[in-house]
């Protein structure tokens, strides 16, 4: 049944575009920064304004194909911002963070340190099957897997929501941006639909998340699939020991890919912006690497879905130009691909974070 | 006669190539600049007749393949892929990539050997290291048991000054089995002797009778730090600044939000916090305005 639909879609989407339809010729090109660098006394990540403020300047000059659309910082980032009032009432963001003509929303600030894992020891993944042996905070769920990393020997970790944080008087989730299991929903438009069930007034076709701990491996899809309404790409930090570092240049990196070739890949120039990020700022990573806007061990991880394998594949493969196109946004989230750079050496053919 | 001489320093100056920076300069530590003719990003494309455009602050070389961009004003240079495709024509992502991924510790010495045969000072090579490219896809439904693939790996070269780690300077390059350079980065100015000297002196104050004074005066809880030199990212704008450092990274854990913040703090030799010039960014008001909302009950 879902196979038919999804053939029907399909069959619309092809109709739509060899009619040469207005909607879909739409392109968004507005850019939304929020950035939180006051968390209150004691916990001030000094560089988020900076680093937010570096990626606005980097995207938006004379000429540039990206609009200024919003920038926030500090109380006035709201946790409502992020939310889809179809989701929640109390979500507004389809005036903030999901807006229609939305191309890149870009939040940096806090992620949560939950992760997870408890403290028993494995060897197989298929071991992995107890939730409740988790230790720390969030709700642990199936499925189980047997991770590691360089910090890490092998133990037992389970499936945990992640969340973005908001520090103002205007929040009203406690300032907790749930978007793995909570009424997040990013990038639904008349271009790709309401297969999510939350309408069609989204927009954003690039969503950053340059948090903490934005994923762990090896649930890259599970913890967005959710959150994917329709977006095009969502990249974010993922740490494999460690924790993400604050730093100022994250987001003016990024831009500068797409100042030096727009017909790049954007995929690319995330994952790449790592490299081009100090080596030596920053804790190392046992067996060498570290750094890299990392204290530890972590990647620059991007993620597309998609309604079929060839569309989610071909996701990482847009420039900036086809970013702003909305005939680009996904018409499902039933196949994933996903790329990344760690900041340390993998050899091919060996486990990486699961034992199977 | 005094202006004259001036004026013809001026144009020697203005008419040297880009890369003068590289000759020796007893005032400061030689930086280096990547050019389209030291590049290998054109291999088996005739330089010559890469399209050469200025645009968005930036020299561009736009070859078949993609294009090397030089900001002449700081030196960055970045060679990109022009590889980018639209969902419709479904080019797989793996696209253009070598099939033959090179050994990490291989990758590393070809890397290192090329910049270096560019001109990259080798006494000035630091700690070289492989970051690792992977990916995964497949149905969302399974993928955490999908294995991911190592796609291959970019060297990063990291720069020491006078044994001092010179942190904001960055040189990479992915390279495939064949030698193709598929991407690039250097960073590499030219530092001030100066702050060399600085970075010794305070190297000396930490190994020596004022170390407790020293760390005494640092308004972080966190005293365990590096000697290290910092300079302004190609970012920063404004002119280039480097400075001696005193680095600490600082993290604070705030477990009743499940939260943690970790960044660098820089001291100089009096133990005064200072900040470095990409770490004051700011381009003022938020826009468009906001209404701010009642606080939740």
């Amino acid at each position: 049944m879902a196979a038919k639909r999804d053939f029907k879609r399909t069959c619309i989407t092809v109709a739509f575009v060899l009619c040469g339809s207005p909607v879909m010729a739409q392109t968004s090109t507005d850019i939304i920064v929020e950035s939180v660098t006051d968390y209150g006394p004691g916990d001030q990540l000094v560089n988020s304004i900076p680093n937010g403020d570096g990626f606005a300047q980097g995207m938006l000059f004379p000429g540039s194909r990206f609009t200024a659309g919003a920038r926030y910082t500090n109380s006035a980032v709201y946790d409502t911002d992020f939310v889809d009032p179809a989701a929640n009432s109390v979500g507004n963001d389809t005036t903030y963070f999901d807006r229609r003509n939305r191309a890149i929303a870009y939040f940096t600030g806090h992620g949560i340190t939950d992760h997870g894992c408890s403290t028993v020891s494995c060897s197989t993944s298929a071991a992995c099957t107890n939730p409740a042996t988790a230790q720390g905070g969030g709700a642990f769920r199936l499925p189980g897997v047997c991770r590691f990393s360089p910090f890490d020997m092998p133990r037992c970790c389970y499936m945990v929501d992640r969340q973005a944080v908001t520090r103002s008087p205007s929040d009203k989730l406690n300032g907790l941006v749930n978007y793995t299991g909570g009424p997040v929903r990013w990038g639904e438009s008349p271009q790709s639909g309401g297969w999510a069930g939350a309408g069609t007034d989204g927009g954003a076709n690039l969503v950053v998340l340059d948090i903490s701990h934005g994923v762990l491996p090896p649930f890259w899809a599970e913890t967005f699939v959710r959150a994917n309404a329709g977006v095009q790409l969502i990249a974010t930090m993922m740490t494999g020991g460690g924790d993400t570092s604050n730093v100022p240049d994250r987001g003016s990196t990024f831009a500068s890919f797409f100042r030096a070739n727009e017909n790049s890949r954007v995929a690319e120039a995330w994952v790449q912006t790592m490299n081009s990020l100090p080596a030596s700022e920053g804790g190392s990573c046992p067996g060498g690497g570290g750094g890299h806007g990392f204290n530890g061990c972590g990647c620059n991880l991007v993620i597309g879905m998609d309604i079929d394998a060839a569309r989610a594949n071909a996701s990482l493969t847009e420039s900036w130009v086809h970013l702003t196109q909305d005939s680009n946004d996904a018409l499902g989230n039933r196949f994933f691909a996903a790329r990344w750079v760690c900041n340390y050496p993998i050899k091919a053919g060996r486990a990486a974070w699961v034992l199977p | 006669m005094f202006n004259r001489t001036v004026c013809l320093t001026v144009a020697l100056f203005a008419s040297l190539p880009s890369s003068y920076a590289q000759q020796p300069d007893a005032s400061e530590i030689p930086g280096y600049r990547h050019t389209v003719e030291k590049s290998r990003f054109f291999a088996g494309e005739s330089v010559a007749r890469t399209k050469v455009v200025e645009e968005n602050g930036f020299t561009k070389y736009q070859g078949r393949n993609g294009v090397l961009a030089i900001d002449q004003k700081t030196g960055l240079a970045l060679a990109v892929r022009s590889d980018g495709a639209d969902k419709a024509s479904r080019v797989p992502a793996s696209a253009g990539a070598s099939t033959a991924v090179l050994d990490p510790d291989e990758h590393n010495k070809r890397v290192v050997n090329y910049f270096v045969r560019a001109g990259l000072p080798r006494d000035q090579v630091g700690v070289v290291h492989a970051n690792t490219y992977l990916s995964a896809s497949g149905p969302t439904s399974k993928a955490a048991s999908i294995e991911p693939r190592v796609d291959g790996y970019a060297t990063i070269v990291s720069r020491q000054a006078g044994g001092f780690d010179v942190v904001d300077s960055v040189a990479w390059a992915r390279i495939d089995g064949k030698g193709q350079v598929l991407g690039e980065w250097v960073y590499w100015p030219p530092i001030p002797a100066k702050v060399v000297d600085d970075a010794r002196r305070l190297n000396e104050t930490l190994n020596g009778a004022g170390r407790s004074d020293f760390l005494s005066k640092i308004p972080s809880p966190q005293k365990t730090g590096k000697v290290v030199i910092r300079h302004a990212s190609p970012f920063a704008g404004g002119g280039f600044e480097a400075f001696a450092s005193y680095d600490v990274i600082e993290r604070n854990e705030r477990p009743e939000r499940a939260t943690t913040s970790v960044y660098v703090r820089h001291f100089d030799a009096e133990g005064r916090e200072f900040r470095l010039p990409h770490e004051m960014r700011n381009v003022g008001a938020d826009y468009p305005p906001k209404e701010a909302r009642p606080a939740a009950q």
